[in-house]
């Protein structure tokens, strides 16, 4: 039974946020033919498996408050700090934090269960407010999923065969109205794409048409100023990505592990997403 | 006359477009037919690429497939022909061609039986690239259909990139994976995501196949050699090396990396390439080990090592003051210099000491016409003048 009020989101009209509520969800959900279990930390109490991101100007402050809508307890961290907070069941809990650095911040579930079912959520601070794009990127082995969501399963599988890959919650090609993840921009434009890791393996993405720049990572700051067409992105890791396309084209981003290209063992699938580029 | 300036401007213009980008071509074709010799002497079918340049294309594929090789301003062609019962194409991996030229079969096209298509694009950027089949790509890679592109700087072979340090050797290594299962049962592979990697290779070979001679990484004290790495594996490659040589990250992924910083091991994920300049501190016989992990758990595959050499006698700084040769790695013909005032004989033999060539060095430059297949070779002259290494490439 989960705690189903919905409190007034506090989020300021101007430009300045100063405060912002956060839900802990934990469901099944269908996708295709696979049935699975998620955990989504978003603005909204409901299941929104295309979760928002948050989007910050650098140096703001905010006062978030966390509240559990699940009955079993979960743990949060901030993915730079190796300390977390506990969320008790149906409680809540509040936290600051001031955002000065053009990078992801991300809170991501740290317990077993919310862990591995991809809890997590993204500040990003930093950014110009056009062009911008989000993929939460998430793999699991989904036969285990509900063991894992009643946390009678507390231990990984070894050997781990994830079956589904999705970004922003959904495989290709069902992530094909991705509002969130979907690039459609226009040759000479600045386009600012932000990839938060959610699952539980690291994920290599690989562009089509172009090369991008990472300018920021927390898990992988070794390749930080490059420009890359492939590179990997760790798990809890949040990179910002730019490009700047020279041509027009629809030019595919996937995965180059080629076994998450897939969902339930059939090609084509999985974490694959589009840059769709106009003259 | 403001229009005849005009349009004499844009035709001049074209014209030195033209000039500055010539064209280089290659001619690949596609194959369902390969035949892999494995390391314990078995034998699995593979899916290739193999050379199809004419009057006289080869009926075989390889794994990897040719090295393309170009040079950074080239504009590439590349004429695909399918020679098998199924649909492929071609991705030039990292090369940014436009979306008609990108290999995706849902955003441009597949290349159907006994169907050809020119595949075109621009070597924008040195480096080190992957050319693979996009179709079934889980499938079509696993089986084997991939090989390298490197593209020189706009200067040649020699440097990594322009006004680069130069390099005396230069050796490629591309990991890639076979699950044999696949191999002994493409039709029917079972779910893809179970993909499970039990046969690791380095430029195709495995284990002992790569202790054969003819993949040493050989170099001297006082020389740089590029290595050039590439993965187009499913899991993460760690490439390590004696402590006593050096190595400095020069691109990656085709592109400049800012800081240039030493390292003494690389971790290539799937679809990235390092190019590197090494050069050994000391004289060893040792290995380079590259490490194969399962990226969905990190459970170490397995490994595979090649020969790591480094003479004690730096040959290229040694004859350096004496005969000299260029450019060095050799494309095409090449030049000898003869620093003495007399004309000597000279000798070119390969590592087993067998003579090919020989002739009349002129004082000055002597221009030689390279008729030598690719690999390492020695110059040897007469007059003490010692010897000179080149590489063929």
């Amino acid at each position: 039974m989960r705690f189903r009020f919905l409190l007034l989101l506090q989020l300021s009209i101007v430009t300045q946020v100063f405060s912002l509520t956060l839900y802990m969800k934990t469901d099944s959900y269908q996708i295709g033919t696979v049935n699975t279990f998620r955990s989504v930390l978003s603005q909204q109490p409901s299941m929104e498996l295309q979760a928002a991101p948050f989007y910050v100007d650098l140096n703001t402050s905010l006062t978030i408050d966390i509240i559990n809508l699940d009955t079993i307890a979960h743990e949060l961290q901030w993915n730079d700090f190796a300390s977390g907070m506990v969320l008790s069941p149906l409680g809540s809990v509040t936290l600051t934090r001031t955002f000065d650095q053009q990078k992801v911040y991300a809170l991501v579930a740290s317990d077993f269960s919310a862990k591995t079912l991809g809890g997590s959520f993204a500040i990003i601070a930093g950014l110009p407010a056009a062009h911008r794009y989000y993929w939460n990127l998430y793999d699991l082995q989904t036969n285990i999923s509900a063991p894992i969501a009643n946390q009678s399963l507390q231990d990984f599988p070894n050997p781990y065969r994830p079956n589904l890959f999705t970004i922003n919650g959904y495989d290709y090609p069902l992530n094909m109205n991705d509002s969130l993840g979907i690039v459609n921009g226009q040759v000479g434009d600045s386009i600012y794409i932000t990839v938060l890791n959610a699952g539980n393996m690291t994920h290599t993405l690989h562009f089509h048409g172009f090369h991008f720049k990472i300018l920021s990572s927390t898990k992988n700051p070794f390749q930080v100023g490059w420009q890359k067409d492939s590179a990997p992105v760790l798990p809890q890791d949040g990179m910002i990505l730019l490009i700047v396309p020279d041509k027009a084209g629809s030019y595919p981003v996937h995965d180059h592990n080629l076994t998450a290209v897939t969902t339930a063992g059939g090609y084509s699938g999985g974490m694959m997403t589009m840059l769709n580029i106009a003259p | 006359m403001k229009l005849f300036l005009l349009i004499a401007s844009l035709i001049f213009s074209s014209y030195i477009l033209t000039w500055a980008q010539p064209i280089t071509e290659y001619w690949l074709q596609a194959r369902m037919n390969g035949v892999y010799e494995l390391e314990n002497g078995g034998q699995v079918q593979f899916w290739g690429f193999g050379d199809n340049t004419p009057p006289n294309p080869g009926n075989k594929v390889f794994i990897p497939g040719p090295t393309l090789r170009f040079t950074q301003g080239d504009s590439a062609i590349v004429h695909f022909q399918n020679n098998s019962p199924e649909m492929h194409t071609i991705h030039f991996h990292g090369l940014d061609a436009n979306q008609a030229n990108d290999g995706v079969p849902h955003t441009s096209l597949e290349i159907a039986p006994n169907l050809t298509f020119d595949y075109s694009f621009n070597c924008t950027n040195a480096g080190t690239f992957i050319y693979h089949c996009h179709v079934l790509t889980t499938l079509h890679v696993a089986m084997g259909m991939y090989g390298l592109v490197i593209v020189d700087p706009s200067s040649g072979p020699g440097t990594l990139v322009d006004n680069g340090t130069s390099y005396q050797q230069e050796f490629s290594l591309l990991s890639s994976e076979f699950d044999l299962d696949w191999n002994n049962n493409p039709i029917s592979p079972g779910p893809f995501h179970l993909f499970e990697a039990n046969y690791l290779m380095l430029n195709g070979k495995s284990g002992t196949q790569l202790h054969d001679g003819e993949h040493d990484i050989v170099s001297s004290v006082g020389d740089h050699f590029a290595l050039r790495l590439a993965n187009i594996g499913y899991g993460k490659t760690i490439f390590q090396w004696p402590s006593s040589v050096s190595a400095q990250i020069i691109l990656s992924d085709g592109r400049p990396v800012p800081t240039m910083p030493n390292v003494s091991e690389v971790s290539l994920y799937p679809g990235e390439r390092y190019d590197l300049l090494m050069n050994g501190n000391l004289a060893i016989d040792s290995f380079l080990t590259a490490s194969y992990y399962d990226l969905r758990n990190l459970n170490l595959i397995g490994t595979n090592t090649v020969p790591l050499k480094i003479g004690d006698v730096s040959i290229t700084e040694m004859e350096t003051e004496r005969l000299r040769i260029w450019p060095n790695p050799v494309t095409g013909s090449f030049n000898i210099v003869n620093p003495q005032s007399f004309s000597i004989e000279y000798q070119i033999i390969n590592l087993e000491g067998k003579e090919l060539q020989h002739g009349m060095l002129w004082p000055g430059n002597n221009k030689i016409d390279c008729v030598l297949d690719r690999g390492i070779y020695f110059v040897y002259t007469t007059q003490s003048l010692g010897f000179l290494k080149f590489m063929v490439l």
